[in-house]
């Protein structure tokens, strides 16, 4: 029984050694692709693909030396193919080691694939487990070969810094903030219609204002970056950003914080065709006015009042350009008929395209101002 | 006989059969209610439950009837022997194919979401193996791993799936009732297919230790799975949208890739939920295994069940290797839930009725 016993310790010991697994790749052979740009390419059907690559040793010998740092810490390569797996399979030709998408931060796409079709490249993004589903999206004015090159001075790895400039929705609501997995959501659940954060280079940063309006999964144009923070506050999407207003008294300005917002949809009136209001309530901070000013309750409630009045014009100039320049439904009006009244989408389900540009809009802005800092 | 005297209480019996039913089809359930009723598929999914609990009904109604027999016994005593061994047969069929959709289903989901290049042979063996060591013990050990496993699989699905919650969207789940019926009609019965499980019953009566509470353990057992569902499906609407869950195959699955865990302390939780998923899919093939087993068994009359576990082992084998890629597992596993409602509904009521009118009772032979 004890040599029985003996040998059951040394199977199970064996365990420990003889462990192996198909999917094992040690982590040195693997390179992990921070940011993804995807541009069109010469070829029919095919495009060129940008992965920018951090390179651990540089990253690690950057931290410790004073002058140590010679190396850049990130490379990029770039590859021409069908799709992006096609891409990164060609790579292997030049790479002796793996591309990883798992941790894949923030996807570029190019002007030029976005106003063809975005279903082509989209698709292996959403079949593939291995693309992350939580890195961010954007299009880029231009080659997104530019972003790729950018050369931030904040943040090491390009990949980290443009993440986190596409995270920033607390300071500002003049982007689309939009992950790869909401992306691919507000595409199907909207048919094909999108908000994507915009995006353009320079040498050392990004710039991430405005908006593009992607239609039936084609770039049809842009938002400028009001008209996207008006969106922005339809949509109830607003948690930061400021409003700059005249003075009450007609001799500086006035800065808004915004702390936070919600909006409410509804219903106005169903004939001939269908009219909505939208209420915003807006909370925030004053931050500055014009020196030797000082804020009485009547001034305080002026003040709301303005804001209210910019916010309204901001909201207006965004719709206005959807609804009627380019006719694009990312408002979400359909979506409330066809939640709330689901009777009259059904009239409307077919002529919706030619119905929305005229659909009127009531907008009401209800300022709040919580705070107005240390002195009067 | 009973080759194994060992009894299983109440408890144990609800727990058994709430992980059987719960399995890892719960992954590709949103998907297949949103197909049918769009943003009315959680009632689909409540009336889907309601509509189990009173076919459960007649299997309880057997069981009650025929307390001390399992199903190869009373349909011998009602029909007759050679039809009712047809009918063992058409069983034993039956639950083989169904423990090997359910390993084959988990297999998929592991290829797909972790392990890309284990081949499928290789984890179908490895979750058989566990299972076979498992239930050579006998139903009474299978229940007792179904009871410590419970807390461990519920709880932490609950909180997973809440994790969602601050990215749901709930006006996803409007417009409100407005299916056509029939559409909610098909949609109930394809639910119905989800909580196959309930069929263990035909052999599980002997085993029980007070079988005239059985009412009870249904109900019981039906509805925190419907609950469980009713859950997960609201949930994966609400935060990827319906028209998106439509295009998944497992939106239950993606639905953790596109969350993050509050405080980026758990940035992923994918290793969780497969684990979760594992677990899930584990107790149900126990079952099925163990039943079919069990089957053949009171079938041919033999002394020892285990047995018949080696002689099943190779056939689930095969049958879950068979299918080359998902498409083909997603046909073979429809066919088993349509099974499913024969075997645990209709062939069950044929029988009920026929000993109602024939006056036959348990000891009556």
């Amino acid at each position: 029984m004890n040599r029985y016993k003996k040998l059951w310790i040394c199977l199970l010991l064996s365990m420990v050694a003889m462990v192996g697994c198909w999917d094992m790749t040690e982590i040195d052979r693997r390179l992990f692709v921070g940011s993804v740009g995807i541009d069109t390419s010469d070829e029919i059907n095919k495009y060129t693909f940008h992965f920018s690559l951090p390179i651990a040793r540089e990253i690690i010998g950057g931290e410790g030396g004073g002058g140590g740092g010679g190396g850049k810490a990130v490379a990029t390569v770039s590859t021409v193919g069908n799709s992006i797996v096609d891409g990164a399979r060609n790579l292997a030709l030049r790479l002796n080691r793996d591309l990883f998408f798992e941790h894949m931060r923030v996807i570029v796409i190019g002007e030029d694939v976005a106003r063809g079709d975005l279903k082509k490249v989209i698709n292996p993004l959403i079949r593939l487990t291995e693309f992350n589903r939580r890195s961010r999206i954007a299009i880029c004015e231009g080659e997104a070969r530019k972003v790729m090159e950018v050369n931030p001075w904040t943040e090491k790895l390009k990949a980290e810094y443009l993440e986190t400039v596409l995270a920033s929705t607390g300071l500002s609501g003049k982007f689309a903030e939009l992950d790869l997995g909401d992306f691919l959501r507000n595409l199907h659940s909207q048919k094909g219609d999108a908000l994507v954060s915009k995006m353009a280079a320079n040498k050392t940063q990004v710039s991430i204002g405005g908006a593009a309006v992607i239609k039936d999964f084609r770039l049809v144009g842009w938002l400028d970056e009001e008209e996207t923070q008006g969106a922005n506050f339809f949509l109830g999407k607003i948690t930061g950003g400021d409003i700059v207003v005249e003075d009450p008294q007609g001799n500086g300005t006035v800065t808004f914080i915004i702390l936070g917002e919600k909006s409410r949809l509804s219903l106005k009136a169903k004939e001939p065709i269908p009219e909505f209001s939208l209420d915003v309530y807006v909370a925030g901070n004053i931050a500055s006015t014009t020196h030797g000013i000082i804020l009485s309750l009547e001034d305080a409630e002026k003040l709301q009042g303005i804001v209210s009045k910019e916010i309204t014009a901001q909201i207006s100039k965004g719709v206005k350009k959807l609804k009627e320049i380019y006719k694009v439904d990312v408002l979400k009006l359909s979506d409330h008929l066809y939640k709330h009244e689901p009777e009259l989408w059904r009239k409307y389900e077919e002529s919706w395209g030619d119905v929305y540009p005229n659909v009127k809009i009531d907008i009401k802005v209800h300022t709040t101002v919580k705070n107005i800092g240390v002195i009067r | 006989m009973l080759t194994n005297n060992d009894l299983i209480t109440v408890p144990q019996t609800v727990v058994l059969i709430i992980t059987t039913i719960l399995e890892i089809g719960l992954l590709s359930l949103p998907r297949d209610v949103a197909i049918y009723a769009n943003s009315d598929g959680w009632i689909v999914v409540i009336i889907g439950g309601v509509l189990t609990f009173v076919g459960s009904l007649v299997l309880s109604t057997l069981v009650r009837r025929f307390p001390n027999d399992t199903f190869i016994e009373y349909s011998q005593k009602v029909i007759g022997k050679v039809p009712a061994f047809f009918l063992g047969i058409v069983l034993i069929i039956y639950f083989t194919l169904a423990s090997c959709i359910v390993i084959r289903t988990f297999a998929e989901v592991i290829n797909a979401f972790m392990l890309q290049k284990t081949p499928r042979e290789f984890i179908i063996i490895t979750q058989m193996l566990l299972t076979v060591y498992l239930i050579r013990h006998g139903i009474e050990p299978t229940a007792r791993i179904a009871e410590i496993l419970f807390p461990i699989l519920i709880i932490p699905i609950f909180a997973m799936y809440l994790i969602a919650i601050p990215k749901a969207d709930f006006t996803e789940l409007l417009p409100f009732l407005n299916t056509p019926v029939k559409a909610m009609a098909m949609g109930s019965l394809n639910t119905m297919f989800s909580f196959f499980g309930i069929e263990i019953l035909l052999m599980l009566g002997p085993y029980m230790r007070s079988p005239e509470r059985i009412y009870w353990t249904m109900f019981v057992s039906v509805a925190v799975s419907t609950m469980i569902y009713v859950f997960v499906v609201i949930v994966v609407f609400a935060t990827i949208g319906v028209q998106n869950t439509k295009l998944l195959i497992w939106p239950g699955m993606t639905i953790i890739r596109t969350i993050m865990a509050p405080g980026k302390v758990f940035e992923r939780l994918d290793a969780l939920a497969l684990a979760l998923w594992t677990i899930a899919s584990f107790t149900t093939a126990n079952s099925f295994f163990l039943t079919g087993a069990l089957t053949f068994t009171h079938l041919t009359r033999a002394r020892e069940f285990k047995f018949f576990i080696t002689i099943l082992f190779p056939w689930i084998y095969l049958f879950a290797s068979i299918p080359p890629n998902v498409l083909v597992t997603e046909k073979l596993v429809y066919m088993v839930k349509i099974g499913s409602i024969t075997v645990g509904i209709l062939i069950p009521l044929i029988i009920l009725v026929l000993s109602i009118i024939l006056k036959k009772r348990s000891g009556a032979a």
